[in-house]
């Protein structure tokens, strides 16, 4: 598991910027501000540049160590292995704590965009447990984040917390990822609950170019539903909300996470998707992530994803005759039947993923996700093997 | 041909419920209901020779059980399948024809 | 954080009844059919299903999520919501949202043939007093376009149309050019017997996209022997037609269609597999009508609607032989019934909707200028019974739309609204036709213990509902496979 945030030793900065790291490709570029850019002389090319680039206004530079750095201009100096930085990455540094924190990584599957610690459900398996706090102050540190993020950058995701509870601010944040950053997929994570009342979604009517909605839904009837995410009444608000953002033109996503009661009614649920939200465009059918509220649930949430292929089968074969698309994420291979294999996406961010010891033996271990870094014994299934071989000559 | 005859309690049904039954036979029976305080008694018999009697008494209880059925729930949904319809197609009705869209 | 148990999200204990019909199953008399308003069913023992009417379900069962689910039952308000049983009913009936769709436009009543059963009453060759009149050709193309519908489908009818090819390429010509300011998505459809299609029909059609229907009753001896010429080589003449306008407009573009005369009925398989041999994938086996001279030599060649019913059981059984050896086939009138009870969606067909697809869904120019709320209505007419013209191409459309005939057919348009259907569990997945019981019983709001239409859909729907539930998985697929897939040939009706 590679860490987002480290302590380093920088001087000279009077405040906590996000900044770019640059090499010689983005000063050339000229994509963004040189005072927002921090020259990064542990690239060989930079160094080969010679000093005289140094002398230009950029932010500060990132060094192998403090003397490495033009005297009397800022640095940061990362400590060997403890953070891994490089040229394309933005980072925001946080000088009183002498922190720094990965904010943007370049080619990575999954940047993204935090948008507040706040939410109004509080999910069994919640894997980022909300806080009460007065974290508005993050509408403009992204709206300064997505102006330094690469243009040619593939998707990004927005998510909590709950963005909807931001309210205009989300917007904002939309509006300006749809200016700074418009050919970037824009995927936003929302229980979709302030749409059914509050928020008019068609706010988001015609804002961005390439913008879905990733919205969970873990019952047929808001009894299960409910308890799922702790909150009465969320069934009832998340599915009007579903309906405000079709009128509003937007596309939909539903998110489905496997714990052990919504599995029993999976079918059901797939039924109910199709019957009464048949524009959903996808179904995400998601492994638990055994992180945060997960935890202390493990006796009402965890069932063995080997057991669940019967069920998953039946959906995954029911919503595709649907012409719905279906996804598995977080699934390893091993414990999926081979028929659902093609609906298995290699979805777990690769700062948190892993692979088992067991795994070396395994010949589809490249087409496989693999596991959460944080996975422990009794969040792993039973059924988790090498596959020797498989009946197609494909894989 | 015989005429197949059904005894009802008046107690049990009413008269609504006894015809609305005994109206589905109307296409292969002629049709006679005879009602007095205590009972109703359908009459059935068959318009054509091959009329399928054999337990056409047993359907016509089932129907009249049924309806009974119906005509609990049509009583606690009526106000409300009216005002769904009317809440259902005032967003999904046309444009005036003829007026531009 | 303290977390709350399962049990406490039940809310207010109880529920309530939402509107729903039921009917026992035929097959097994122990359980029923229990529809919503919508549509979307579930079937249950009898004795739950009283249970759940007579307010004794238990939240806890599987049963009562499985009724709230399909909007059966509702519990606690402060919890639950009716949006989705609304967005349900408003999806079932979309098709009211923009008006006529289907516009027939009928440019000759002349035709080749002599078929006893037509319901068109053709006229002969040579005659051409039964051509529509280039007045007439452009009165139409103004109503045209009088109505809202985002997408037009502009069918050309007869007789049979290719007679007054002339008048077919003026009256696409005027669409297509007004179209250029209406900006409406338009499908240009021929029905057509497809015989003496010459090379300079074909480019055009190729050119404006057009779908050819057209009738092959079933192998050659039959199609020629329901379709008489004076040359006796229908059959050939049909094929010949099929081939080149496969050739020239893409497989896709060319349908077909049978009409059943009593001969037709004693023979399912072979019809069936002459569909199979010429390569279609869709087959439409439609029972004849009381209309056009049909109805007058109706002695010889009618039939009951038992009949046909007994010819479907038979066809439907072949035609899922056929899927299982992986030829797809399928038809269209089952596809589209399956498609009311496997899916939320409403479908392009006029004929079954409530309110009724006749002057809501469809409208009829005619050649000599009359225009007509469905093909039926036309009939009538020509049989001297104008109960259900609605005017003429030079009235506005508005006048048709307060015309007695409207108003007649809307009186007994709502399948919802008539005795017996109300209750009736299909009710919300079937249709009124108040034509065709004018026609068949005199009275348009009709009996239904008595009527055909009435029988053949409940027996349609009670058969491919036995199909669905008690088939073999291989069979369930295959008739999955028809009601899911996406198809063009909605909206598409008769054929010459």
């Amino acid at each position: 598991m590679q860490p987002l945030e480290a302590k380093v030793h920088c001087e000279q900065w009077p405040e906590s910027p996000l900044l770019k790291v640059a090499g010689l490709a983005e000063f050339a570029a000229g994509s963004f501000p040189t005072e927002r850019m921090l020259l990064d002389l542990r690239d060989t090319q930079v160094r080969a540049a010679g000093p005289a680039i140094c002398r230009l206004p950029w932010a500060g530079f990132l060094t192998d160590g403090p003397k490495h750095a033009p005297p009397d201009r800022p640095w940061i100096a990362v400590p060997q292995g403890a953070f891994k930085v490089d040229i394309g990455d933005v980072v925001e540094l946080r000088p009183h704590t002498s922190k720094m924190a990965l904010r943007y990584r370049r080619g990575s599957n999954n940047n993204i965009l935090f948008t507040t610690e706040r939410c109004n459900s509080y999910c069994l398996m919640c894997s980022q447990p909300p806080r009460e706090v007065n974290d508005g102050w993050r509408v403009s540190q992204l709206c300064d984040l997505i102006g330094l993020i690469d243009k040619d950058a593939p998707s990004l995701t927005v998510t909590g917390g709950e963005p909807t509870l931001l309210g205009e601010g989300l917007r904002r944040i939309v509006r300006r990822c749809a200016d700074a950053l418009p050919r970037t997929h824009l995927h936003v994570l929302s229980n979709g609950r302030a749409f059914g009342g509050g928020i008019p979604a068609r706010m988001f009517e015609g804002l961005h170019p390439s913008l879905t909605w990733g919205i969970p839904l873990y019952g047929d009837h808001y009894g299960l539903h409910d308890y799922i995410v702790q909150s009465a009444g969320a069934f009832s608000q998340t599915v009007r909300g579903l309906y405000a953002l079709e009128a509003a033109k937007q596309h939909i996503e539903i998110r489905v996470v496997l714990v052990r009661p919504v599995v029993e009614r999976l079918t059901e649920l797939a039924r109910f998707i199709y019957r009464n939200l048949p524009f959903v465009e996808h179904v995400a059918l998601m492994s638990t992530e055994p992180i945060g509220l997960a935890r202390a649930h493990y006796d009402d949430l965890w069932m063995d994803p080997a057991d669940m292929a019967p069920v998953l089968a039946k959906a995954v074969d029911f919503l595709s005759k649907c012409s719905i698309r279906v996804s598995l994420y977080n699934l390893p291979l091993c414990v999926l039947p081979e028929s659902l294999w093609a609906y298995s996406r290699k979805s777990i961010s690769d700062w948190k993923q892993q692979y088992l010891p067991a795994c070396e033996q395994c010949v589809v271990k490249e087409r496989c996700g693999g596991f959460f870094a944080w996975v422990t014994d009794k969040w792993t299934s039973q059924s988790v093997e090498p596959v020797r071989g498989t009946s197609c000559a494909k894989h | 041909m015989s005429t197949i005859e059904v005894r009802l309690d008046a107690g049990v049904f009413s008269v609504d419920i006894v015809t609305k039954a005994a109206h589905r036979y109307t296409d292969a029976y002629f049709v006679e209901i005879k009602s007095s305080p205590a009972d109703f008694i359908v009459r059935l018999t068959p318009k054509h020779a091959e009329g399928e009697t054999s337990q056409i008494a047993e359907h016509l209880c089932n129907d009249v059980l049924d309806e009974q059925l119906r005509a609990l729930v049509r009583s606690e949904t009526q106000d409300i399948h009216a005002a769904l319809i009317e809440a259902a197609l005032r967003e999904a009705l046309p444009p005036q024809s003829g007026q531009g869209r | 954080m303290k977390f709350a148990a399962r049990h406490t999200f039940v809310g207010n204990p109880g529920y309530r009844l939402l509107p729903l019909r039921f009917r026992r199953l035929p097959w097994d008399q122990g359980r029923v059919l229990v529809t919503s308003m919508s549509g979307d069913w579930l079937i249950v023992q009898r004795n739950d299903f009283e249970r759940a009417v007579t307010g004794q379900l238990d939240p806890s069962e599987p049963l009562f999520a499985d009724m709230e689910s399909r909007f059966l039952i509702s519990a606690d308000p402060e919890r639950a919501t009716l949006a989705p049983l609304l967005s349900q009913y408003r999806t079932r009936k979309d098709y009211l949202a923009e008006g006529p769709r289907l516009h027939i436009f009928v440019v000759s009543l002349r035709c080749h043939h002599t078929c006893a059963y037509c319901q068109v009453s053709r006229q002969v060759i040579g005659q051409t007093t039964f051509d529509m009149a280039e007045s007439t050709a452009r009165h139409a193309v103004d109503r045209l376009f009088d109505w809202p519908a985002k997408t037009l489908t502009i069918e050309f009818q007869g007789g049979e149309p290719l007679l007054r090819f002339d008048r077919v390429r003026q009256l696409t010509e005027l669409i297509e050019q007004r179209n250029r300011t209406e900006k409406r998505t338009l499908r240009f459809v021929i029905a057509s017997t497809l015989h003496d299609l010459t090379d300079e029909q074909l480019p055009f059609m190729r050119d404006h996209g057009f779908e050819l229907s057209t009738s092959l009753d079933g192998p050659e001896w039959l199609h020629n022997l329901n379709r008489p010429r004076p040359e006796r080589d229908s059959y050939r003449r049909t094929v010949n037609g099929i081939e080149r306008g496969r050739r020239m407009l893409g497989d896709d573009a060319v349908s077909a269609l049978t009409t059943l005369t009593r001969r037709s009925l004693e023979v399912p398989k072979e019809i069936i597999d002459e569909y199979r041999k010429l390569g279609f994938h869709s087959i439409s086996l439609r029972p004849l009508s009381p209309y056009g001279f049909a109805r007058k030599t109706g002695a010889r060649h009618s039939y009951t609607i038992a009949d046909f019913l007994k010819f479907y059981e038979a066809a439907l059984d072949h035609l899922l032989q056929v899927n299982r050896e992986g030829y797809f086939l399928e038809e269209t009138y089952t596809r589209m019934l399956l498609s009311l009870l496997l899916t939320p969606f409403s479908h392009g067909y006029v004929d079954l909707r409530s309110p009724t697809g006749a002057g809501l869904g469809a409208v009829v120019y005619d050649y000599d200028g009359r225009v007509y709320p469905s093909d039926e209505a036309r009939m009538l007419a020509a049989m001297g019974d104008h109960s259900f013209a609605l005017g003429r191409v030079d009235e506005s459309v508005e006048t048709w739309i307060s015309s007695p005939s409207m108003q007649r057919i809307l009186g007994a348009g709502v399948a919802e609204a008539l005795p017996t259907c109300a209750d009736c569990a299909y009710v919300p997945l079937c249709g009124a036709d108040p034509i065709d019981h004018y026609a068949r019983q005199g009275d348009s709001l009709g009996h239904r213990p008595t009527s055909d239409f009435c029988r053949k859909q409940m027996r349609l729907f009670d058969t491919l509902l036995q199909r669905w539930e008690q088939g073999s998985s291989v069979d369930r697929d295959i008739l999955e496979s028809w009601a899911l897939r996406a198809t063009r040939r909605e909206g598409v009706l008769e054929a010459a």
